[in-house]
């Protein structure tokens, strides 16, 4: 447990000294979102643009503008000659961009992490393997950063495909089971059932992760016997995995706590330049807390 | 040859009756009848006589478990309270809708129930073997249609306020729980929802007798009246029925026999399982009972808060509940088929979720669908069992006025926003739900009997469309207004047999107003509506109504110095302009800004600014990325 304990702080540390790797993370985030909302964006900005509706969207998900939405195309219909094609046109296009988002945001969140797991774990793998001196850094390496990409992305990308495809094959029918075995047997069962599936997912979470750890750290891009590896490493060293797996959790959790139930409540919709400030620095917490986690794993599996 | 019908005798109207008359009867009538039902007034009453009874039943029967048949001899007793004689009796022999395919039934239901098939390994059926006046006088019952009606000619025709009793002997055969009535096994364990079980008689009206065959989407219309109904079943039963159980006597055989006695009803429906268990709770001058089974015992408490409140709502809005108690039945996750359905004084509840989602959602409560579904059940008490709706020619009348009711009390109870789901941020309001549906046929007209629809319409004419134009008329005349006039609905025609029409009548009375829109248009017709602000110019507003529904409407125009003037549309235009040539330039207009009118196809188009809301556009936006950026990095690992 110390030594995870030690490996967390000393991600941290190394987390909060890339604060250069973490803004591009977050640009690459904010960049790759931009393009996804800037259509639906567009279309619902051009249509209720001067509509007052778009104050209650602005406010929060609201179900009769889902309904109308959806209802859009039948509802047309039924006035005969639609009076406002433009609007029944916008309508269906921002239902059918939001359908396409949602099958397109896995296919990019799965690109990006295999893109960018590579050159984030070369860089702090390669600030770990350096001896400089406590407080000074390795200065952060554009070339070798993208080179790390660049050269893991295909074998990370199986692996994210692989992750993609147990999760449907077993996470999902578990979940389901799960939810089956609660309605039939009784409520006290999710406190037994739900911890479990947190436990496995948590489990599934550092396998992947150690698995890539361990693929650059041995400079290896043979995911399977990374993955072979990565399994043999946390067997045998439960206790320092779970050092540095419980904090990194916690924090990330204390960070979605005090976000969602301190800040968000808060926020009022006019100063949305606020807003915006404010949501880019949960992600960028978000990314922070990630990166203390692989530089701690980093640092665990080089012992 | 005519001869009178045995046991016939003169019969003084009831006045609590809008359709029946006052024959030149005699107080000596009134003493018969005192004498004919003095053996039920030795039993405990459960509330004082509120109607006369029309058609009467008194019924022993005997459940054999195993074969899950039921035997019995039934007496019924009719007045005829009408102007004119009746020649003939029908009765409805439902349970012949499951004998076998060829029933209109199954023919017209797929078969398929609510997404629950026939078996046809174990069908439905049921066989008079005897019937005959009670002088002895054999009548001959000749099935008619698919069998689930039947007619027996009468010696002689009853005469107005004459009355006449008929003794039959029949064995039903119980199918496995499909559309709402039957059994189901679990270990040998049976569960029995005995509804629609036994020979009863249509409704004479009009000269002739009110009864159709057994429809998918039908339900039912029957006469008022008392019912005493003996079962004898297994000892270890535990069970359930219409009115009270007045008596239990243990028969020394391993059997039991017990005895119901309920007045002012229209129906009889019992159920019995030996895994029931029984919470109870006492309300006013009522008892809620409620059956549930072991693995739903998380239920009690949710299902007796749910229903209290719904019973004390209704009561204060409507009218008091006048029987002495009500008794919710619980169904078994093997019968499912079975839940969600009303009888006088039972309802049977069930813990399916009305979105479909599963049981898992509603156990955490944020799935509202079983206080839902028992709020809807109960609203049938007042909208069905005591006013009593022709469910089966015009079901938007109870099936609306029920649902509607639910729809403010779920709102009452969880506020309009979350009344139907609340998940996290994620909230649902029942009206929501309703309106998805209404907006996929708007223009289906509410008024037609049940076959006229198909399973979809059906769900929409009568549930959908009449709780999203109900809420109209709501906001229109307002919530204490609509209270107004469906109490006086219910004052009015409680024990009796209200139309649409008599609907109107009480509407447009209590609220002094032409309701024309609201049932030529919504009710009858197939007109939509939907109002938009289709220009903001500087000066002046250009208003538009889409489809040949009109409803009066009020319009919201805010000028750019701040000031508003709210004005009255009629709406019979298709086009309106407003023109405020001395006031300061227009910033925005607003049709309908209280948001009253549910059945307007899109609200979103209803208000329009001059300019484009900066603010309220960026904030979607930033909530827009926010999300994605947040999802892309869930899914790329936390």
């Amino acid at each position: 447990m110390g030594r995870g304990w030690n490996a967390f702080r000393s991600g941290l540390s190394q987390a909060s000294r890339y604060r250069g790797m973490l803004l591009i993370l977050l640009l690459v985030n904010l960049a790759s979102a931009l393009p996804l909302v800037a259509l639906p964006a567009l279309g619902l900005g051009d249509v209720f643009g001067q509509r007052p509706a778009i104050r209650q969207a602005a406010d929060g998900v609201d179900p009769w503008l889902v309904v109308e939405t959806l209802m859009a195309p039948l509802s047309g219909t039924v006035l005969g000659k639609d009076p406002w094609p433009h609007l029944t046109r916008r309508l269906q296009q921002a239902s059918l961009l939001g359908l396409l988002t949602l099958l397109i945001v896995p296919v990019m969140a799965w690109l990006l992490a295999s893109f960018l797991n590579g050159g984030v774990l070369l860089t702090v793998a390669e600030a770990a393997r350096s001896d400089t001196p406590e407080g000074i850094t390795r200065p952060f390496r554009w070339r070798r950063f993208l080179w790390g990409c660049w050269h893991w992305f295909g074998a990370f990308l199986l692996l994210g495909a692989a992750r993609g495809v147990a999760f449907l094959l077993v996470f999902v029918p578990l979940t389901g089971l799960a939810l089956v075995a609660v309605a039939l047997v009784g409520g006290w069962l999710a406190w037994v059932l739900a911890p479990l599936l947190v436990l496995l997912a948590v489990l599934w979470l550092a396998w992947i992760e150690f698995t890539r750890i361990v693929a650059v750290v041995e400079g290896t891009r043979n995911v399977a016997r990374a993955f072979g590896r990565a399994a043999r490493y946390l067997f045998r060293h439960v206790p320092a995995v779970a050092g540095l797996y419980a904090p990194a959790l916690v924090l990330l959790g204390l960070l979605h706590a005090l976000y969602h139930w301190g800040i968000r409540p808060c926020l009022p919709l006019n100063w949305w330049l606020l807003v915006l400030v404010v949501q880019q620095a949960f992600i960028l917490a978000r990314l922070w807390a990630r990166l203390a986690r692989l530089a701690g794993g980093v640092a665990l599996y080089r012992g | 040859m005519s001869a009178p019908p045995a046991g016939g005798i003169r019969f003084v109207k009831c006045i609590l009756h809008p359709r029946g008359r006052v024959p030149a009867s005699c107080i000596l009538l009134l003493a018969a009848c005192f004498l004919l039902l003095a053996p039920c007034l030795l039993l405990p009453p459960a509330h004082a006589a509120l109607t006369t009874p029309v058609a009467s039943y008194a019924i022993d029967v005997a459940l054999d478990v195993e074969a899950r048949m039921l035997t019995a001899h039934e007496t019924v007793t009719y007045v005829n309270t009408t102007a004119g004689p009746i020649p003939d009796l029908v009765f409805h022999l439902y349970l012949n809708a499951f004998r076998d395919q060829n029933s209109v039934f199954l023919q017209e239901s797929g078969p398929a129930h609510r997404g629950h098939r026939w078996d046809p390994e174990h069908p439905g059926w049921i066989e008079v073997t005897d019937v005959r006046l009670a002088d002895g006088t054999p009548l001959a019952l000749e099935e008619i249609e698919d069998g689930t009606l039947a007619r027996a000619d009468l010696p002689a025709p009853v005469a107005p306020g004459e009355m006449v009793e008929i003794e039959l002997e029949f064995r039903a055969q119980l199918p496995r729980v499909f559309a709402r009535t039957g059994y189901s096994a679990d270990d040998g364990d049976y569960f029995f929802m005995v509804g629609q079980w036994f020979p009863k008689l249509g409704v004479w009206e009009d000269g002739d007798w009110n009864a159709h065959p057994f429809h998918a989407n039908a339900e039912f219309y029957a006469d008022f009246g008392t019912y005493d109904v003996s079962i004898t079943l297994p000892a270890a039963y535990v069970t359930g029925g219409t009115g009270l159980p007045v008596s239990t006597v243990d028969n020394g055989d391993g059997t039991q026999t017990v005895h119901y006695h309920a007045g002012d009803v229209i129906d009889f429906a019992w159920t019995a399982s030996p895994r029931f268990q029984q919470a109870t709770r006492q309300v006013d001058a009522f008892e809620i009972v409620y059956l549930y089974l072991p693995e739903h015992a998380w239920t009690v408490e949710r299902v007796l808060d749910a229903a209290e409140a719904t019973m004390r709502h209704y009561g204060s809005w409507y009218g008091p509940y006048p029987y002495a108690r009500i008794t919710i039945v619980d169904v078994p996750d093997d019968a499912p088929g079975a839940g969600g359905m009303e009888y006088p004084t039972l309802i049977v509840a069930g813990t399916m979720s009305m979105l479909g989602l599963g049981p898992g959602l509603s156990r955490t409560g944020m799935d509202r669908s079983l206080e839902l579904l028992v709020a809807h059940e109960l609203g049938h008490q007042w909208w069905q069992s005591m006013v009593g709706f022709n469910e089966a020619e015009e079901p938007w009348l109870d099936e609306g006025f029920t649902d509607y009711s639910a729809l403010r009390l779920v709102e009452t109870l969880y506020g309009p926003d979350a009344s139907l789901l609340d998940v996290g941020r994620f909230e649902m309001g029942y009206l929501d739900s309703r309106r998805m549906e209404y907006l996929m046929t708007p223009g289906l007209p509410m008024y037609g009997r049940a076959w006229d629809f198909d399973m979809l319409e059906y769900g929409i004419a009568a549930y959908s469309k009449p709780v999203v134009s109900l809420r109209t008329l709501e906001r229109v005349l307002g919530e204490e207004m609509m209270v107004d006039v469906m109490g006086t609905l219910f004052q009015r025609y409680q024990f009796a047999h209200p139309t649409t029409e008599d609907v109107r009548g009480v509407a447009e009375e209590v609220s002094g107003r032409d309701l024309s829109w609201f049932f030529d248009g919504l009710v009858y017709s197939d007109a939509v509506l939907n109002y938009a602000v289709g220009r903001v110019d500087e000066h002046s507003v250009t208003l538009v109504r889409q489809g040949e529904l009109v409803i009066p409407t009020e319009v919201l125009v805010a000028f750019s110095d701040g000031s508003t003037v709210l004005e009255t549309w009629d709406g019979t235009a298709d086009e309106l302009t407003l023109t405020y040539l001395d006031r300061p330039p227009i910033q925005s207009a607003r049709i309908d800004p209280q948001g009253r009118l549910a059945v307007d196809l899109r609200w979103a188009d209803n208000g329009l600014s001059r300019q484009v809301d900066g603010y309220a556009s960026l904030a979607l936006v930033t909530r827009m990325m926010y999300g994605l950026q947040s999802a892309l990095l869930a899914l790329g690992g936390l």
